[in-house]
């Protein structure tokens, strides 16, 4: 299980993904929410995942997380099979999830909440906080103030800095725009491309689509548990039926 | 009435809010690190009595050590309970750990009448007669002790949840414990913490007062309901919020025994309670966040 | 006679002797004729006076078994053996009632209970409609008084004291002898509490001494911590206190008021001379005044009295040879359930229970474990208690039961029946 590559055979030059999601189905007690969905995610990339509200974008990404346990298929990482392993241990793996609505620590300060982001990794913090304060200057400001009373974009970003705290090879993104003043979604989109210069690799969940396929290097669309279309952002972004479910027209 | 009445109706206002502020402080922790009412937590302080009793007066061990044995025995017997009877009840929901409370507390309230019997025991303090009198003021040597003691306990479990790992996972784990799994706080783990904190607590609290007061196996079932009321008002999973909620409902039961009638402190106790709920449906210090 | 009629007596001799082993009931054929009577115990045998409960079940049970065990007794031409069942009724009146319907369900044919006089006077009406007499311990006076008449219970009884016997002598030794004159007074907000306090009250009053303040009466069960109470008790300015409460909240009670160094005099309940009070208390009740109820010989005296107390000796040395512990006045309530019952089935040859009752109620005395005595028509026991303090520790008898009725006297027979 821990052979790098064995999925499927590598072609010459075609470089190795990072992350295997193949056939993967997850149910919410009767609620199909995932019917075998695959899709790879390879490093270095920023990976937009789009869909209507109810297309399990959400899930896929706390199927990776280990929050869910899929009923069948299998996810990789690095060649790793996560299905059996707890989020503690998939967190150690260097995969760092910054959930839906944020899911901050409201009565802890903004510090508490980034320490806690590494509350699996030992040793000093000071560095991370320095190139998370760097990317989000106010939340320096406001390091002694609770997370609960930051406003939404400041909150946005604190849960996107506690994801980082983990150090992530793969950071699984869930709607970080949404809620915010287009100010603000510049300032994360910002963020993004900065991450992704830095090499690590992003998958997106994306209600903004053009943000997304802006942002992104390829994109899956799903519906109903499965994708539908694949491809490069800029085809994505050309395609007729993309156009037409998510870019009005 | 007197400043020397005044000043001992507070002492003695205090000192039965250290009773309530220790149950109610493990409490409001399982409470808001599991939404468990752990009714079962009532049986721990009764054993704590029992273990800290058979100690000194069958083992011959010293008092000041029977007080950590206690807490000792009665943390791992909470923490058996949460792994044994609350966790694989509770993915069934809130109702089922509510019966399974309310029955370890009848069966250890049963088992402990067989083994220790229904007679009334008292542990013998240490400290004997001693006191400490101010003009007429009285405050027995066991009694600052035993606030000492409290005062100690509640400010070490404040300050571990405030600076320490573990403490700060816990405070985590109560406020959003989907965002605690993500960042590798194990749940399951951290809970059982919480029990063992929380049943070393009530365990304390039955040592402790049990040297003043004759207790018997139901002695556990009075002092927890008071206890979970104190919670409630004070807010569920509030920390703070137990610890002044006993102090207030403890201060307002003596002086309305005080200055009123005992027969009203009960009354005038909830009756507080209910018109800060009105005005407060969160608790005293319980906080809501969108 | 001939061998087939000298088989059917061997036989019928046999049959007996099994049956009275297996103490089952015997069909009307076999001769002497054996007949189970079946006494159900309403009882606290949980919660806050589970004590007191048990230990009244395990003196009826004692009592049961040394009968049954010496082969039954004579009623008429039959042998009678008891059995007995028990309820809990929890010392609550909810509880109680249904503890008195699944009784009567049970067809029990007499009731002994219950210790709680809330729970009693729940349970009166219950056993009244069902016709079934009640042998009751708790001291509230009504149980023999307005709320026996409400409920048409003539055919109940109080086994002991009320609470007007217990706090009468009491309040007149107080008075008479220490000169306590203005008292402070508290007691479990209960039927019970507030009956005890009552009656100590109005004969305080009667000798010219008086309350200080309105009585304290706290929750029951539940309170622990008296300070507050005992606070004011001492800022009063009372020459004493009288506290009334159940054992656990009278060594809590006795334990502050050392604590607190309340420098008057105290005066509670019989539940004093309970030993579990005297295990916890010890010499810190030195002084304290309280009803003598149960009186086995045993402990000293200041006084000479002509008469042992029979069946209290008889019990208390049972309880020491089968059991190995001392009987305590609780234990003598199921006892004395038992043999009240048996002396008035004995006289009355029957074991009918309204001719039971009513020769209980004839004004008989009967050997019982708080003295020998009779009932009066209201179902009172005409009994009188001592006063007892204790001395280093140690239970000491100051006055004789004689000591109300003498002058002045503060108690008569028409005071029990009102
Ligand atoms: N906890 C849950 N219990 C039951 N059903 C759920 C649960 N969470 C999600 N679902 C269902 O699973 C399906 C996929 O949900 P998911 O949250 O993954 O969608 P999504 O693509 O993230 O939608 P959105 O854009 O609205 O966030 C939906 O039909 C949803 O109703
Ligand atoms: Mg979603």
């Amino acid at each position: 299980m821990m052979e790098h590559g064995a999925l499927r055979p590598v072609q010459d030059g075609e470089p190795v993904p990072l992350l295997t999601l193949q056939g993967v189905t997850v149910y919410y007690g009767r609620v199909r929410a995932l019917q075998g969905l695959t899709l790879e995610v390879l490093p270095g990339e920023v990976v937009a995942l789009l869909g209507g509200n109810g297309a399990g974008k959400s899930t896929t990404l706390r199927a990776v997380s280990g929050l869910v346990r899929p009923a069948s298929g299998h996810i990789r990482f690095r060649g790793q099979e996560l299905t059996r392993l707890d989020p503690a241990a998939i967190v150690r793996l260097g995969v760092a999830h910054c959930p839906e609505g944020r899911k901050l620590f409201p009565e802890m300060t903004v510090l508490e909440n980034l320490e806690l982001g590494a509350y699996v990794r030992a040793g000093r913090l000071d560095e991370d906080l320095r190139q998370i304060f760097d990317l989000f200057p106010v939340l320096r400001e406001r390091r002694h103030q609770l997370a609960g009373s930051l406003s939404g974009g400041e909150q946005q970003m604190l849960a996107i800095g506690r994801a980082l705290m983990v150090r992530p090879t793969l950071l699984l993104l869930d709607e970080p725009t949404m809620g915010l003043a287009p100010a603000m979604v510049v300032e994360v989109a910002r963020a993004i491309r900065v991450l992704r210069a830095r090499g690590t690799t992003v998958l997106l969940v994306e209600q903004n689509v053009q943000v997304a396929l802006r942002l992104a290097d390829r994109g899956y669309v799903l519906e109903n548990g499965r994708v539908v279309v694949e491809g490069r952002a800029e085809a994505l972004a050309r395609d007729d039926r993309v156009r037409r479910a998510y870019l009005g027209g | 009435m007197d400043l020397t009445t005044i000043l001992q109706f507070t002492v003695n206002g205090l000192f039965i809010s250290a009773a309530y502020a220790l149950v109610a402080l493990g409490l409001t922790l399982i409470f808001g690190v599991l939404h468990i009412a752990d009714f079962a937590q009532g049986a721990l302080y009764m054993l704590g009595a029992y273990v800290s009793f058979y100690a000194t007066q069958a083992l011959g061990v010293s008092y000041f050590v029977s007080v950590p044995m206690a807490m000792g025995l009665t943390g791992a017997l909470a923490t058996l309970n949460g792994a044994l009877v609350y966790r694989p009840l509770q993915r069934h929901g809130g109702a089922l750990t509510f019966v399974a409370a309310l029955g370890i507390l009848l069966i250890l309230q049963n088992v402990a009448l067989w083994l220790f019997g229904g007679d009334f025991r008292l542990i013998a303090s240490p400290f004997g007669e001693g006191r400490i009198t101010v003009g007429e003021v009285v405050l027995t040597h066991h009694q600052a002790f035993v606030l000492v003691v409290t005062a100690l306990l509640l400010g070490g479990v404040w300050m571990g949840l405030r600076y320490t790992k573990p403490g700060k996972a816990l405070r985590a784990l109560a406020q959003q414990p989907e965002a605690a799994r993500l960042v590798g706080i194990d749940s399951a783990r951290l809970g059982l913490a919480a029990f063992a904190l929380a049943g070393a607590l009530a365990g304390a609290a039955g040592a402790l007062m049990s040297a003043m007061r004759a207790f018997d196996p139901h002695i556990g079932a009075v002092v927890i309901l008071k206890s979970f009321a104190i919670v409630i008002f004070g807010g569920m999973g509030s920390v703070p919020g137990a610890i002044v909620g006993a102090l207030v409902v403890g201060m307002a039961e003596t002086l309305t025994a005080a200055y009123l009638a005992a027969e009203f402190a009960d009354l005038v106790g909830f009756a507080l309670m209910i018109v800060i709920l009105f005005a407060r449906p969160q608790g005293l210090l319980g906080r809501v966040w969108a | 006679m001939g061998t087939r009629r000298f088989a059917l007596v061997w036989c019928s001799v046999v049959l007996t002797a099994v049956l009275l082993f297996a103490g089952g009931r015997l069909p009307a054929t076999g001769a002497p004729a054996v007949e189970t009577v079946t006494v159900g115990f309403a009882l606290p045998l949980s919660g806050a006076a589970a004590r007191e409960g048990q230990e009244s079940l395990e003196g009826a049970q004692l009592a049961v078994r040394l009968l049954n065990e010496a082969g039954g007794f004579r009623v008429g031409g039959r042998v009678v053996r008891f059995e007995i069942v028990s309820e809990d009724d929890r010392c609550a009146p909810a509880p109680a009632t249904e503890a008195a319907n699944r009784l009567v369900a049970r067809q029990v044919q007499f009731v002994g209970g219950s210790f709680c006089s809330s729970a009693a006077l729940a349970q009166q009406p219950i056993f009244a409609q069902a016709r079934i007499p009640q042998v009751i311990y708790a001291y509230a006076t009504d149980l023999t008084g307005a709320a026996r008449q409400r409920a048409g219970a003539v055919l109940s009884v109080r086994l002991g004291p009320q609470a007007a016997i217990e706090m009468a002598p009491l309040a007149k030794y107080a008075v008479t002898v220490n000169n306590h004159r203005r008292f402070f007074a508290m007691a479990q907000n209960t039927d019970f509490g507030r009956s005890m306090v009552g009656e100590f009250r109005s004969v305080l009053e009667r000798l010219g001494g008086r309350f200080v303040a309105e009585p304290e009466f706290y929750t029951f069960p539940g309170t622990t911590d008296f300070r507050t109470i005992l606070t004011k008790a001492r800022g009063s300015g009372a020459d004493a206190l009288v506290a009334i409460g159940l054992v656990g909240e009278m060594i809590g009670v006795s334990l502050q008021f050392r604590e607190l160094g309340l420098a008057m005099g105290l005066y509670g309940s019989d539940l004093l001379e309970d030993p579990a009070y005297q295990d916890a208390v010890g010499a810190r009740a030195d002084g304290f005044l309280y009803p003598w109820v149960y009186d086995d010989g045993v402990d000293p005296r200041r006084f000479t009295r002509s008469e042992p107390e029979r069946m209290a000796r008889e019990m208390s040395l049972a309880f020491l040879n089968t059991l190995r512990k001392r009987a305590t006045r609780n234990h003598g309530w199921g006892w004395g359930t038992i043999h009240l019952l048996k002396q008035a089935m004995e006289r009355e040859g029957s074991t009918d229970p309204e001719r039971v009752m009513r020769r209980v109620l004839s004004g008989a005395r009967f050997e019982l474990p708080f003295g020998t005595y009779g009932f009066l028509p209201c179902g009172q026991a005409d009994m009188r208690v001592g006063i007892g303090t204790y001395a280093e520790g140690r239970r000491t008898l100051l006055v004789d039961r004689d000591f109300a009725g003498r002058p002045p006297a503060v108690l008569s027979a028409t005071d029990l029946c009102r």
